[in-house]
């Protein structure tokens, strides 16, 4: 099999973004997923729980790339065919939870790259990952999307 | 009120969580609360161009909801890891069930965990999802 030339990119990070986790984002998204929990809107109720502010879902780290600043967050420029891409799959891994009020450093990367037999022969599979990290340096969350290529 | 470590038991199933249909306007509102706006989840007429019977969702979507019977589970803040792999497409009108099973009971670096296997149907017999994920209980 030829070289992919995408190989080089692994492990290369894209300028990083600070982001704001805001409680606007935090409700809208919530909603959207059909959450109903109230320490997802009412600051008093998350309070109660110990919480510091309202709690991020937990697949919200997948909407805070649009927060990030222009050209920040992501990870090197793949080169793919994009109709030819699918969304395999994504994992996200928490060290402690996301709150509103944080204040992230967003780092994008290519994670790996593997392959593996699809229905019209070898398709092979990008991880990108995208860690979240306080302004202590240490990392609070990752997010890692699986996308292949392949006919 | 959220489960508690030592209720737990390998094989417990966890409360089903469903959204009896889904609309075009819950795929825009996911659209515009993620930012991710591909037309495919939201353009009818350039998704019937290529082919497409309709707009169909975005998978992060059904992962989202799919959040939902974590929560109801182990609370908002219990989610240490969450996994997916998307197996078919989620059309409009769809309803989508989503299910979990107990499938480990452990304690790791202080923390009591729970090791969940997760799954979301679209119709009988068809996953659109499959998942896992550990949850940290009280």
């Amino acid at each position: 099999m030829a070289e992919n030339p995408n190989q080089a990119l692994v492990g290369k990070e894209g300028p990083p973004s600070t982001v704001h986790v805001d409680k606007s984002r935090i409700r809208q998204f919530a909603r959207a997923v059909g959450l109903t929990d109230p320490a997802y809107f009412d600051e008093a109720e998350a309070k109660k729980r110990g919480y510091p502010s309202l709690i991020a879902p937990p697949t919200l780290p997948i909407a805070l790339g649009q927060d990030a600043e222009p050209g920040g967050g992501g990870g090197p420029q793949v080169k793919w065919d994009v109709r030819k891409l699918l969304h395999e799959g994504t994992e996200i891994i928490y060290d402690r939870p996301i709150f509103a009020g944080d204040v992230l450093t967003m780092r994008g990367q290519l994670k790996s790259i593997g392959t593996r037999e699809g229905k019209n022969g070898v398709r092979t599979i990008y991880t990108m990952e995208s860690a979240f990290y306080d302004q202590q340096g240490k990392r609070v969350c990752a997010l890692l999307l699986r996308t292949s290529e392949g006919q | 009120m959220a489960a508690k470590w030592q209720d737990v038991k390998v094989g417990d199933v966890l409360p089903t969580w469903e959204h009896p249909a889904v609309t075009r306007t819950d795929l825009v509102k996911y659209a515009g609360a993620s930012g991710d706006y591909n037309p495919m989840h939201h353009d009818e007429t350039l998704a019937t161009k290529v082919g497409l019977p309709s707009v169909f969702a975005h998978g992060m979507y059904s992962m989202g909801l799919l959040s939902n019977v974590l929560v109801a589970f182990g609370g908002p803040a219990s989610v240490e890891r969450f996994d997916v792999q998307f197996r078919a497409i989620t059309w409009p009108d769809d309803k989508v069930t989503c299910t979990g099973k107990v499938t480990g009971r452990r304690e790791e670096g202080g923390k009591k965990l729970v090791d969940l296997e997760l799954q979301c149907e679209t119709k009988p017999g068809t996953k659109s999802i499959i998942g896992s994920a550990t949850l940290a209980l009280g």
